[in-house]
């Protein structure tokens, strides 16, 4: 089977970037000449995603109206001939079909993937998180896809964790299966780097079958009382072969807090086309300060 | 135009802040919000020049938007789930940054409407019903931003009411490969307070008649205002056909007192990518808390002649 359809979380509330996501969507946060949401849909389209589900919250409005055409601006840039703007505003809006769910019911990661069941339906999905993105050759959810594709098991993406990620991510208990390719047992969130059981750390890029969704619905809530995806899927590890895939020549952009948002930032600005080398020029005089 | 005479002024309470144009060049993340909402560590743009105009005595701020631009609209509102979700979790530091937002100031908005010409001075007609005839006030460019040690408008105020011109102007000396983007001013001879006799626009450094640039931020008596309301009967519209504060400052200029104002203190634009980009690498480094950690970060790109990106 093939997976078509692809969820985004995007309902937090972006506390770490008050009072700016008052109003805003954190997930709005440009990167370059785009939010960054939108290099996790392109990521899905690339991957060959039809659907992208998008759960959002009474504050997100912004991230709805973003993906949707929008004719006064369209007016506006065709009287003043800016053709390619016009183009790029408008490929935003057809890039996919969107379809957006509100999120319900207790705190946690797991609760928006719950609240997208009915958009979903009986079939099986990507999930990948609104705030970070990769640059991947291939995309990262084509490499999952593909593994899904071959397997038809639930797939969760990897990559190494290096210092101190092994106190801040979930760190993946793994067999061997194939070059690449692991059998999950289970994920143990930040174990430090003395109890991880591997260096893969799972990377919120994710293939579902369908199986997860009865574990969901029994859930309870876990750590800080909010219910989290990856006790469901430690679940559905031993109910089911989950695999996960350590993403090749793959680059992480996270805009989860602001240094992490600054970096990601000034590594797109050094790669623009139009303002790179001047941007080089004017770091280089900052730091020589 | 003969020379204005006005009496019994009132003090400066208002601040207007332009914040109506496209942002064409920061699309498509300015599809549907304004530019000056684009953040800066963790607050829009926009809200540092409030900051600035609340720093300086201002009362009210008066925002001139267009179609489409709520997320700034409610940026100055209250956001009551969000702050009985704030304070359920024991944010208190974000819950008193969200409040703080919206007991800075009274906010008032006004729409520039699609009948009326593009142009920097266009706000100026939006405004002339909420400014008495004897009331001076703040005109801001929503894009530009000025980091000093007293704020920018406040500068500007104690030269207003010492010298009581016409119309007043923040410049600023800008290196000579640079002026051509900005308009320059011509002072008047024999002055020592900064009159001058015009503003010229992006005229090649050799051609420019000083190295003081002109930015976003005036002391305007209603005058202004009366003037830019003639141009617009007149159709009397400046380059690209819009309606220009230089052009409505160069009338008055001709036989009233208008001063242009060296600002102690650095002006930042965010007018475009580049110098938004500039702005925010420079507002993080000044950060007490991500300030060394992302110095240290632009150290480790190791940006000399080698660097090609990752």
């Amino acid at each position: 089977m093939k997976v078509t359809k692809a969820v985004i979380p995007a309902a937090g509330l972006g506390t770490r970037f008050l009072p700016w996501t008052k109003a805003i969507p954190k997930e709005m946060l440009p990167v370059g000449d785009k939010p960054a949401i939108q290099y996790v849909v392109e990521e899905c389209v690339a991957s060959g995603i039809k659907d992208i589900i998008i759960v959002t919250s009474y504050h997100k409005r912004a991230i709805e109206d973003y993906f949707d055409y929008l004719p006064e601006l369209e007016r506006f840039l065709k009287k003043q001939g800016k053709t390619e703007k016009l183009k790029e505003v408008k490929r935003v809006a057809e890039m996919a079909n969107f379809i957006f769910v509100r999120q319900k019911g207790i705190y946690g990661n797991a609760t928006p993937v719950i609240s997208a069941q009915r958009a979903v339906g009986d079939e099986p999905f990507a999930v990948l998180w609104g705030d970070q993105f990769f640059v991947a050759q291939p995309p990262r959810l084509r490499q999952c896809l593909k593994v899904f594709e071959k397997y038809q098991s639930s797939v969760v993406a990897t990559i190494k964790a290096q210092g101190d990620e092994f106190y801040k991510r979930g760190i993946c208990e793994i067999e061997d299966f194939k070059p690449g390719v692991f059998k999950l047992k289970r994920i143990i969130e930040k174990p430090g780097p003395k109890k991880a059981p591997s260096d893969l750390a799972a990377y919120g890029t994710y293939v579902f079958t369908p199986d997860i969704f009865p574990i969901l619905a029994k859930l309870k809530p876990g750590r800080d009382g909010e219910l989290w995806l990856v006790d469901a899927i430690t679940k559905l590890c031993q109910q089911k072969q989950v695999l996960a895939v350590e993403l090749q020549n793959a680059r992480l952009y996270d805009v989860g807090n602001q240094l992490n948002y600054y970096r990601t930032v000034v590594d797109f600005m050094l790669k623009d086309k139009e303002i790179g080398s001047k941007i080089k020029t004017y770091l280089k005089n900052q730091l020589g300060k | 135009m003969g020379k204005i005479k006005y009496k019994g002024m009132k003090k400066i309470t208002k601040a207007v802040i332009a914040v109506a144009g496209y942002g064409t060049r920061f699309l498509p993340a300015t599809k549907n919000q304004p530019k000056e909402m684009l953040p800066i560590i963790d607050r829009p743009i926009v809200q540092y020049l409030v900051e600035e105009a609340v720093a300086s005595g201002i009362k009210d701020i008066i925002l001139v938007t267009r179609f489409g631009q709520s997320a700034l609209e409610n940026h100055f509102d209250t956001n009551l789930e969000l702050e009985i979700q704030l304070e359920k979790n024991g944010k208190k530091k974000a819950l008193e940054e969200v409040r703080k937002v919206y007991r800075m100031a009274n906010f008032i908005y006004i729409r520039q409407g699609r009948h009326l010409p593009y142009g920097n001075a266009t706000p100026l007609l939006c405004i002339k019903d909420l400014i008495a005839k004897n009331e001076p006030f703040v005109y801001m460019f929503g894009d530009d931003l000025v980091k000093s040690h007293i704020p920018c408008t406040k500068q500007l105020m104690n030269i207003f009411y010492k010298y009581e011109p016409i119309a007043l102007l923040a410049v600023q000396k800008t290196p000579k490969k640079e002026i051509e983007r900005y308009g320059t001013v011509k002072y008047k001879k024999g002055t020592r307070i900064n009159q001058i006799e015009a503003i010229l626009e992006k005229l090649p450094p050799e051609k420019a008649p000083s190295d003081m640039a002109q930015f976003g931020r005036f002391i305007f008596t209603p005058q202004v205002i009366r003037i830019a309301q003639k141009h617009l009967q007149n159709k009397r519209f400046g380059k690209d056909n819009e309606l220009w504060v230089a052009d409505i400052l160069n009338d008055l200029a001709k036989k009233n007192k208008v001063i242009a104002q060296p600002i102690k203190g650095k002006w930042m634009t965010t007018g475009d990518p580049l110098h938004y980009m500039q702005t925010m690498v420079e507002f993080a480094l000044d950060r007490e808390d991500i300030g060394l950690d992302f110095a240290q970060y632009l150290k480790s790109l190791k940006i000399g002649a080698s660097y090609e990106g990752h």
